[in-house]
């Protein structure tokens, strides 16, 4: 398992090609069911395509999704985490968007392999 | 009391033998590193245990208590037996393994689940593991991003109290959920201001001593009513006395 960054909409440009991790409400999944439309922490859309069929995951569910950024500023996914209801009630997803940048604010206290 | 409910820094030094709970099956010797460290996986797996301080270090953190949160990669219950092993990841990179000795109460935990440890940090086979005091399945996202936060905090606070005090202090951020967490440790029973403005007292080469501004201009980092306030502190306390008026002091030990 390599270090994903824990990132937003707005930062998915400056980490292509990389590992990331994000939490986001789902807006929308494709007839395919593969492909699905995630609503980052900072209201921005993006899309995220998975390598199996998207099981076990509604519109309005919060997920995490962890995959990588690929040329076309989508994520390829390889791991859909899905929650309890009672996990996802009441997420202040505003925080979230904060701590996403906090991280990137403090490399030498957020530790992480590089 | 509960391991993770101990403060960090030196107010728990001392303890009885025979009650510390570490764990510490048989090595007689007693980990002078208290108090949980919330942090990544990636600083357990990067850190070395040290001989002389008898804790892992990574940088500026020294452990031996740790509390992570991450999401289970693999699980194995022992068939008929007490041992769970968990691989856990919090996406910082790598995989740590959690050994759980339980009861036989509660389900066995999934994998992509998250979860949150607290346990003790050992090595074998130069390999690091956790041995978990306690383990809990997440209860909100929001645990996990109040756990992310901290392990910035704690480190920051670690890392600002070494940088001040200009010591090699370990001191730890306790965490208690509900309860707000000790970010400042003492050094020697002092604050970081008062330690300073002694320190700056016991260099002291004159009969006059410091004035107060002089003080200040050497402790740019701390505002006059810092200073003044640890002067009256450290005067009540007997280890500094006024010279040739109020305005000046020197160190009781010179």
């Amino acid at each position: 398992m390599t270090h994903h960054y824990r990132i937003n909409g707005s930062m998915i440009q400056q980490f292509s090609g990389k590992p990331v991790s994000i939490i986001g409400t789902v807006s929308k999944i494709h007839p395919s069911g593969n492909v699905l439309d995630l609503e980052t922490s900072d209201q921005q859309h993006i899309v995220v395509r998975s390598s199996d069929h998207i099981v076990d995951v509604n519109p309005g569910n919060i997920i995490e999704v962890l995959g990588e950024v690929d040329n076309r500023n989508q994520i390829a996914c390889d791991t859909i985490v899905t929650f309890e209801p009672e996990q996802t009630a009441n997420f202040d997803m505003d925080m979230y968007n904060q701590a996403v940048m906090l991280f990137q604010h403090y490399p030498q206290d957020y530790l992480v392999n590089l | 009391m509960a391991l993770w409910e101990q403060g960090g820094g030196s107010g728990f030094q001392q303890r009885k033998a025979g009650g510390s709970g570490d764990n510490d099956t048989g090595s007689g010797q007693r980990s002078t590193v208290k108090g949980v460290l919330t942090c990544t996986v990636a600083t357990i797996l990067n850190a070395k245990h040290s001989e002389s301080d008898n804790c892992f270090v990574y940088k500026h953190l020294k452990f031996n208590t740790v509390m992570v949160m991450g999401l289970i990669r693999e699980a194995n219950h022992e068939a008929n037996g007490s041992l769970a092993t968990y691989q856990i990841d919090d996406h910082s990179g790598g995989l740590l393994e959690i050994k759980w000795w339980h009861d036989d109460s509660g389900e066995p935990m999934k994998p992509l689940t998250y979860i949150k440890v607290v346990g003790q940090v050992k090595t074998f086979n130069n390999k690091v593991h956790v041995v978990a005091h306690h383990i809990n399945k997440m209860q909100s996202l929001n645990e996990l991003l109040a756990h992310s936060i901290e392990c910035v905090h704690a480190s920051m606070s670690i890392r600002k109290q070494g940088e001040l005090t200009g010591t090699g202090m370990t001191s730890n951020t306790s965490h208690t959920s509900g309860q707000t967490q000790q970010s400042s440790a003492i050094a020697n029973g002092f604050t970081p201001v008062q330690n300073a403005v002694l320190n700056v007292l016991k260099t002291v080469t004159s009969m006059t001593g410091y004035s107060v501004t002089e003080i200040c201009k050497q402790l740019k980092q701390f505002s006059e009513n810092q200073v003044k306030q640890a002067l009256e502190f450290l005067s009540g306390e007997g280890h500094i006395y006024s010279t040739t008026d109020d305005d000046h002091f020197r160190a009781a030990s010179n």
